[in-house]
């Protein structure tokens, strides 16, 4: 039963689809209820996968609740006993996947719930997409497989592809596209990389396979040119997903054009399959190329959280204004991750929770004053404090956990991403010297002070100052005048809770960290500073011995976790 | 580079021949500490240049004392540090040959410097022999207590300033900037006279003369309880915590309030106090050190009077004021334009560049994008045209292929 857990887990939310389906159209308002009920129920198992994980690998960086299906297994006529093709169902959850799973189980049912007023129209068809979503998503977090990781990666593009395309914006037929073909193009190349990588695999274990943990000891037998390839392979996929700059353009468009429970999944839980999938495959599958790119992606990193959070600023809409301030955060994310520092790989990954909850309550309190208004434009809005005093509470909240105000959930991660990449030129937690240093920290800083400049001047505008309404915003067309002026129960309830996990994890990091640590140390800080690959061998032979033999001694004492985050070497 | 260790025969234990005079001691400080290896300067301009000579005797002290641990002879090292420290002991004691001690002796004297301070440093340049590093930040923390500490213990007695009186009342910093420099000293003094003439101005604009509110304000209230009780509580605080730390001393308790020795002058026995230590170390009488705090306090009350006299009184001075002095006082009116300059250097162009980037992001980088579909699009609408649907076109292009297919076999055969 346990070893079907996970199983269950991922899968629970396509339990509800056929009871949707099943709906009479005269009931088809029930269909909201069904996916809320399924969505809070994945909600518990995931409780219970996040209470089993702790009891059995809690600060280990082990996998836990592993389950390995040969989905299809063929020997060739070489007479060897394993078999030659095997594509796998592997799942498990470790101490980076388990919070993403949790956020993703958080925020599905909350985005359900948000949708509860605003889907009005097709709503079966709605939120059997929604719980199709969730499942997706949890799929890939916990694939340990890469063809497998593969299918549950393309799965999340087509429902959000119809909820965007049928219940979006005005122009929602080419956001929808757009964001299709986009994603689609970079997972394609993906698939030849990990193609490419099974053949590699079969050369030298004499396995065609996919399975996570024989791949990642083929990095010694990739040449560095090879890595190169590969990683960019993988690069196509997962920089257009963060997105990284410049590949961010269809971000903005399908935020803008997408349903509320649209833009809240796709900003608090899409965009970090992204930085994920170079967590978790680009940067341990080929550390030579990590190495070679990681200056490189730290640059356009940079670059991306000074340019977008200057186009933030300018925008009137400002669904676009959050769109393109996700794209300036998860600039944050990327250059944690590639100062391959314990601090920036955990502040790098807390960033990835810490963006989930804030953008995506962001998005949620945007579409409760778009469902009163039907506008988005700063011109037509203004002193809404006076007509919405708890929605500006949660306004401000959120922003201010955006811009990392210290005490709120933000600026833990920040802190850290910072922290990371400024001492990333430094054995401060044990490792060797890794591939940035301060300049990078010194510049992006300054995204910080853009990120508070158009946090307020949004707020400012819409919250403070006179009142200001549209005229026509109880148009019979869309009926929702129903909704009283300030947010209800319901709403207020959604906000309430991501602002408690917001205010928890400003206060109190500590249970994510310590359990982050050890498994980005064991599984990709140790592999990415090994370099096992010829050319390193070559190149610095002694120093890689030496530093193996370090970090096994270093492994081999019992650790108190956390401690080398704070304190100075010696 | 050369230490005082290269002195060590003419200065060293059995170097010194006969004992330094005064001047020479002097002279000798004021070499080391102007011509020594530091990467900063000893006693800068802006050490009054009474205290300089002072600066030098302290510094050289411990630039033997450092030098002495740290490029002698490592096997010499703890007893030369012995040696140096049996020389500050005959120093307190009134024996005095070393040019150094020689020199320092006076400004121990002068300024009542503690002997603890000194030989707190020698024991951590001992340490210095033995531990290179400190497991535990309370070693370190201790480490620095008995070295950077010291040294700043020592400073601080120079400059005058108890180092623990925590009483920085504004009168304590106008005669500390007196003492220091009588420029900075009487700018204090009239910026006193400007706070107290402008904190008035306001006070007698909103709570005396005619009345007059905004149309908009129709019936002006006294504050709630929720803004009259911290006022209060601040009122209390503004009130009595200048008494804090005074410790009256000596003064009656039922003595007049502003008789010499009074109250008054009790209060401000703290700024008087350092400001007779600044004056004296600068070498100047104290005579007139009474008059300041009073003067200061004078200062304020004048301020007031005049802001009631403007403001009250006669109002028309402060509007022509305001007319007869035009650019300027618009210019101080607008705060100097700072808001103004700032909002168009620095947000003006960032918002500038901001708009940019929105245009550049949606033309070039997205335009770009578009181009790279060019490719697809542009052939997918040429072989569209090919999907017909109808039966026969399929038959007919399956015949057309599969005739093309036969002759290039039958050619290449």
């Amino acid at each position: 039963m346990e070893s079907w857990l996970l199983t269950i887990m991922i899968f629970l939310p396509l339990a509800g689809i056929p009871q949707i389906v099943a709906l009479d159209d005269r009931h088809a308002g029930k269909a909201r209820h069904i996916a809320l009920a399924v969505s809070l129920l994945s909600l518990a198992v995931t409780c219970y996968v996040i209470v089993l994980f702790a009891c059995r690998a809690w600060g280990t960086g082990e996998q836990a609740l592993e389950q390995r299906l040969a989905l299809m297994a063929l020997s060739d006529n070489s007479g060897a006993a394993g078999p030659a093709f095997q594509a796998l169902y592997h799942v498990s959850v470790d101490g980076i996947s388990v919070w993403l799973i949790a956020l993703t189980a958080l925020i599905s049912p909350l985005s359900i719930w948000g949708s509860y007023s605003y889907i009005q129209e097709r709503q079966k068809g709605y939120y059997s997409l929604m719980l199709l979503l969730q499942t997706a998503i949890m799929g890939v977090f916990c694939a340990r497989d890469l063809l497998l990781f593969y299918v549950f990666f393309d799965l999340t593009l087509i429902p959000l592809f119809l909820l965007i395309g049928i219940w979006g914006g005005p122009d929602r037929r080419y956001a929808a596209f757009k964001f299709f073909i986009y994603t689609m193009t970079g997972s394609v190349l993906f698939l030849g990389g990990i193609l490419y990588l099974a053949w590699r695999s079969y050369q030298v274990n004499h396995v065609f396979g996919f399975d996570l943990d024989m791949l990642y000891g083929l990095a010694p037998s990739l040449s560095a040119e090879e890595q190169k390839w590969l990683f960019l392979a993988m690069f196509a996929a997962f920089a257009i997903k963060v997105p990284l700059f410049p590949f961010h353009t269809w971000l903005p468009l399908a935020h803008t054009e997408a349903p509320t429970a649209g833009s809240v999944i796709l900003a608090g839980l899409l965009l970090k399959l992204g930085t994920y999938g170079f967590l978790r495959f680009a940067v341990p599958l080929f550390p030579e190329a990590t190495w070679f790119f990681a200056p490189l992606l730290a640059g356009l990193a940079i670059v991306g959280i000074i340019y977008t959070a200057l186009v933030a600023w300018v925008q009137d809409d400002f669904k676009k204004l959050i769109a393109y301030s996700s794209v300036s955060h998860l600039g944050f994310c990327m250059l944690g991750l590639f100062s391959l520092k314990v601090a920036g790989l955990n502040g790098s990954l807390l960033y990835m929770v810490n963006h989930g909850l804030s953008t995506g309550a962001l998005f949620l309190v945007i579409g409760m004053i778009y469902e009163r208004y039907h506008t988005r434009s700063m011109k037509d809005i203004g002193g809404l404090a006076q007509r919405m005093p708890r929605l500006a509470f949660f306004m401000v909240f959120f922003a201010l956990a955006s811009v990392a105000l210290p005490g709120l959930n933000g600026f833990v991660s920040e802190f850290l991403v910072l922290l990371g990449t400024f001492v990333s030129n430094s054995t401060y937690d044990g490792y060797p010297l890794g591939p940035l240093d301060y300049r990078y920290a010194v510049v992006a800083a300054l995204g910080i002070i853009l990120g508070a400049v158009y946090m307020f001047w949004w707020l400012r505008r819409v919250l403070f100052g006179p009142l200001v309404e549209p005229r026509n915003n109880h148009d019979p067309e869309h009926g929702h005048s129903f909704l009283p002026p300030d947010i209800n129960a319901r709403e207020t309830s959604i906000l309430a809770v991501i602002a408690a996990a917001c205010l928890f994890l400003g206060v109190y990091p500590k249970p994510l960290l310590t359990s982050m640590e050890p498994a980005l140390r064991s599984s990709v800080l140790n592999v990415v500073y090994t370099r096992p690959s010829a050319v390193a061998r070559q190149e610095d032979q002694r120093h890689t011995r030496s530093l193996s033999e370090g970090l096994n001694t270093q492994h081999a004492g019992p650790r108190t976790a956390f401690t080398p985050l704070f304190s100075i070497e010696g | 580079m050369p230490g005082v260790v290269t002195e060590l025969g003419l200065y060293g234990p059995r170097g010194v021949a006969r004992p330094a005079t005064l001047a020479e001691g002097r002279a000798y400080c004021r070499r080391l500490a102007c011509s020594h290896y530091e990467n900063f300067i000893v006693a800068s301009l802006l050490v009054p240049a009474g205290l300089r000579q002072h600066m030098y005797n302290v510094y050289a002290w411990c630039r033997w004392a450092d030098d002495l641990a740290d490029e002698a002879e490592p096997s010499e090292a703890l007893a030369l540090l012995d040696w140096w420290q049996a020389e500050l002991a005959a120093c307190y004691e009134g024996r005095v040959r070393h040019p150094v001690l020689v020199a320092l002796a006076e400004t121990i004297e002068r300024f009542g410097l503690e002997r603890r301070h000194f030989e707190a440093l020698l024991s951590a340049f001992r340490q210095d022999q033995q531990v290179a590093r400190y497991e535990t930040r309370e070693a370190l923390l201790d480490y620095c207590r008995r070295s950077a500490a010291p040294v700043g213990r020592l400073v601080l007695a120079l400059a005058g300033v108890a180092p623990l009186s925590g009483f920085w009342s504004k009168d304590e910093i106008v005669v500390a900037a007196m003492a220091f420099n009588p420029v900075l000293g009487w700018l204090a003094m009239l910026t006193a006279l400007l706070t107290a003439f402008y904190t008035f101005r306001m006070i007698f604009i909103a709570f005396f003369g005619a009345e007059r509110t905004p149309p908009e304000a129709e019936h002006p209230a006294e504050s709630g309880r929720w803004m009259t009780f911290p006022l209060v509580l601040l009122a209390v605080g503004a009130v009595f915590a200048g008494y804090l730390g005074v410790t009256f001393g000596g003064a009656h308790p039922f003595a007049g309030l502003f008789t010499p020795g009074g109250r008054f002058q009790a209060f401000l026995a703290g700024p008087l106090d350092s400001y007779r230590l600044a004056l004296e170390a600068s070498g100047r009488h104290a005579e007139h050190s009474t008059v300041l705090p009073y003067l200061a306090a004078g200062l304020s009350i004048v301020g007031i009077l005049a802001a009631w006299f403007v403001y009250l009184r006669k109002p028309a001075i402060a509007e022509a004021a305001a007319r007869s002095s035009g650019p300027v006082y618009r210019l101080v009116y607008r705060k100097y334009y700072v808001d103004e300059v700032y909002d168009l250097l620095v947000v003006g162009v960032a918002w500038l560049l901001g708009l940019f980037l929105y245009f550049f992001d949606r033309y070039v980088i997205d335009g770009l994008v578009f181009t790279a579909t060019l490719v697809p699009r542009t052939v997918g609408f040429f072989t569209r045209r090919a999907q017909l649907g109808a039966l026969q076109g399929y038959a007919l292009f399956m015949v057309g292929l599969s005739v093309l297919v036969v002759l290039a076999v039958l050619l290449t055969a």
